[in-house]
């Protein structure tokens, strides 16, 4: 098997390895089952990710998980760590929406007590959370002190505030906070743009989205989470707005424009990147920093609402509700971690683009109730079809440096989705299932119709058969609100 | 023509054409309010913004404009209707753009970035006439 002319080998069931090559630094690897392999191909992904391997330092492989597909630069579900003495971090191996992530909480709520009244509970949650194409008003518009807060303290901030419970922070993924950050490294265009967006969705690929637990793998771990079939779900998917944004942008101008001083030579642009420990590498880290924490204030904001929205619409008391956070993870994300190399324990920084941690056990990064069993992983499939939770395991870790996919993965464009379907079309198709949409922009619900994204079952089984996570429960959407 | 949409899996990807470099950079600002805004508009008198760029590489200035033009699209709601390009050397340019202002309410695609992924300024022949055009890859 070949790809542009590179050999492909089979490792394993759901394991594929292009060996270095030419000026590759290390070989690529990635994970799919044999049946995803030609849609892989076609789409093109995989010369991006060997132009990853070719970046200096990187340790091991160049990686993508099994929602692999064509992004800018890095593929959608790349995985690639250089060492930080003299490797590199590079912006656009996080990517704009600097920590996208996702969220899931339980509720003591099962399927009979809303089944009915769905329309009025996706209602709901649009009144309470600003979505759509630059959203904003959640809260009181924030000034420099406020938002230099945010920048610090994350998730924690917003707890301060009001939105959310101090145990939240042991359920989210670095407990809500990277403490790297330095709000000095921030433009003034950054700090514009995140003044109003705190505690708003976004539009795009971010949703709300209310579910039920409609199978579960493993009664023991599900048991440990207070999970049980049938059990209402709610799912938070968002990230840094446009502070994050800018911030990558501000940073990777600055290093395309010091490109031609590298002593070496990057693939593409879109790659620009600096030596981890130079002045430009730190300043960018501290900056991404900043906007991760952003980002994670930005989920507490909106799991907050979610709650109060679901309080009022269905007019129960909050032990009724029983809402309570399982887990929060990073998608956009570069983080130093620890990890074996090849016998020998190193410092990293992982870049994970479109791709989740997903830790096993025993890493000191995790809360105690997370060390004994590892790290839960989100997996949300498109609106139209399951979604999963899954476990970390120590073969992550020694096979991927503990990371996992973080969705389908797309396989049609959003210029194609519009020449195919109707926004009518999607809608009428998911009311079928028995989906309640709301989109506040159509042109949204029809970019992110089911149609567009992989079978998310196969993605999951990709990720079971390599050992990077184990699957706790299934869910399935009853209710989704698009930007 | 000034631009074509191409198919990208997960973002979005934009050829835009010029019959000069200039009339590249000026079509591809104009255009991109278009596709933003979903509509093609103009006014008689509106405001003037000068942008002035300097590097060895065309693309990376190419680049850099249309991350100013979307930045004051995204942040100030500016729809440019009108952009006027002087190459001052062969590294620097200095392109004048008028606008006017909309609101958020008036955005209909939501655009996160302009990157820099293999953006490359060529010429071809397209229905007889020699065009320049650079495929841009947007973040969305």
């Amino acid at each position: 098997m070949q790809f542009n002319g590179h050999p492909i080998n089979k490792i394993s069931d759901a394991i594929w390895e292009i060996p270095r090559s030419g000026e590759m630094t290390v070989p690529a690897r990635f994970y799919a089952t044999e049946k995803m392999l030609p849609q892989i191909f076609k789409d093109n992904a995989l010369s991006q990710l060997l132009n990853v391997a070719h970046l200096p330092r990187i340790q091991k492989y160049a990686m993508a998980m099994p929602d692999i597909h064509y992004g800018y630069g890095f593929p959608i579900g790349g995985v690639a760590a250089f060492d930080v003495d003299k490797g590199i971090i590079s912006p656009g191996g996080v990517g704009y929406d600097i920590n996208c992530g996702v969220r899931f909480c339980r509720t003591n709520l099962s399927y009979n007590e809303i089944s009915d009244i769905i329309p009025k509970i996706v209602e709901g949650f649009y009144k309470f959370v600003p979505s759509g194409l630059g959203s904003s008003g959640a809260i009181k518009k924030l000034n420099y002190k406020d938002e230099t807060e945010v920048m610090l303290k994350g998730a924690k901030w917003a707890i301060e505030q009001g939105f959310g419970e101090e145990s939240d922070l042991e359920h989210i993924e670095n407990f809500g906070c990277m403490k790297e950050a330095n709000p000095d490294t921030i433009s003034e265009r950054a700090r514009q743009r995140g003044l109003d967006q705190v505690g708003t969705l976004g539009s795009g690929n971010h949703f709300l989205e209310i579910g039920i637990i409609d199978k579960i793998y493993d009664e023991q771990l599900a048991r440990r989470l207070s999970l049980e079939k049938e059990q209402v779900i709610v799912m938070v998917h968002s990230g840094s707005r446009g502070f994050g944004y800018q911030v990558c942008d501000d940073f990777l101008h600055l290093m395309v424009m010091e490109l031609s001083s590298l002593p070496y030579k990057i693939p593409d642009r879109q790659l620009a990147c600096a030596q981890f420990n130079s002045e430009l590498g730190q300043k960018y880290f501290q900056a991404m920093c900043c906007a991760a924490n952003y980002a994670w204030a930005n989920r507490q904001v909106l799991m907050s609402l979610t709650k109060k929205a679901l309080i009022k619409t269905l007019s129960i008391s909050e032990e009724e509700l029983g809402f309570q956070l399982i887990y929060d993870v990073c998608h956009n994300i570069a983080k130093v971690e620890t990890h074996d190399v090849n016998g020998k324990e190193m410092e990293l920084c992982v870049h994970r683009k479109g791709a989740t941690r997903a830790f096993g056990p025993g890493r000191d990064e995790l809360s105690n109730e997370y060390k004994e069993i590892g790290q839960p992983v989100i997996i949300p499939g498109d609106m139209g079809t399951h979604s999963y939770l899954l476990i970390g395991t120590d073969r992550a870790m020694k096979e991927s440096f503990g990371s996992c996919c973080h969705g389908a993965g797309r396989v049609m464009s959003r210029s194609k989705a519009k020449r195919t379907f109707s926004f009518q079309q999607v809608k009428n198709e998911l009311q079928k299932k028995g989906i309640v949409v709301y989109s506040v922009q159509k042109n949204t619900l029809v970019e992110e119709s089911p149609q567009t994204y992989k079978n998310v079952s196969d993605v999951v089984e990709a990720v079971e058969m390599a050992g990077l996570a184990r699957k706790i429960v299934r869910t399935r959407p009853l209710g989704v609100l698009k930007g | 023509m000034n631009y074509k949409i191409i198919d990208h899996t997960a973002d979005l990807a934009v050829e835009f054409y010029g019959k000069t470099i200039a009339e590249l950079f000026e079509n591809s600002a104009v255009s991109l309010s278009e596709i933003i805004y979903e509509k093609k508009m103009s006014v008689s008198e509106g405001r003037e913004l000068e942008f002035n760029f300097t590097s060895d590489n065309i693309e990376v200035n190419y680049i850099d404009f249309l991350r100013e033009v979307l930045y004051n699209i995204n942040q100030n709601y500016y729809y440019f209707y009108k952009c006027k390009a002087t190459f001052l050397s062969e590294t620097s340019l200095s392109i004048k753009c008028s606008y006017f202002k909309l609101s958020k309410d008036d955005i209909r695609h939501e655009i996160k970035a302009v990157t820099y992924h293999g953006c490359a300024i060529k010429s071809k022949v397209i229905d007889g006439h020699e065009m320049y055009y650079a495929k841009v890859t947007f973040d969305i």
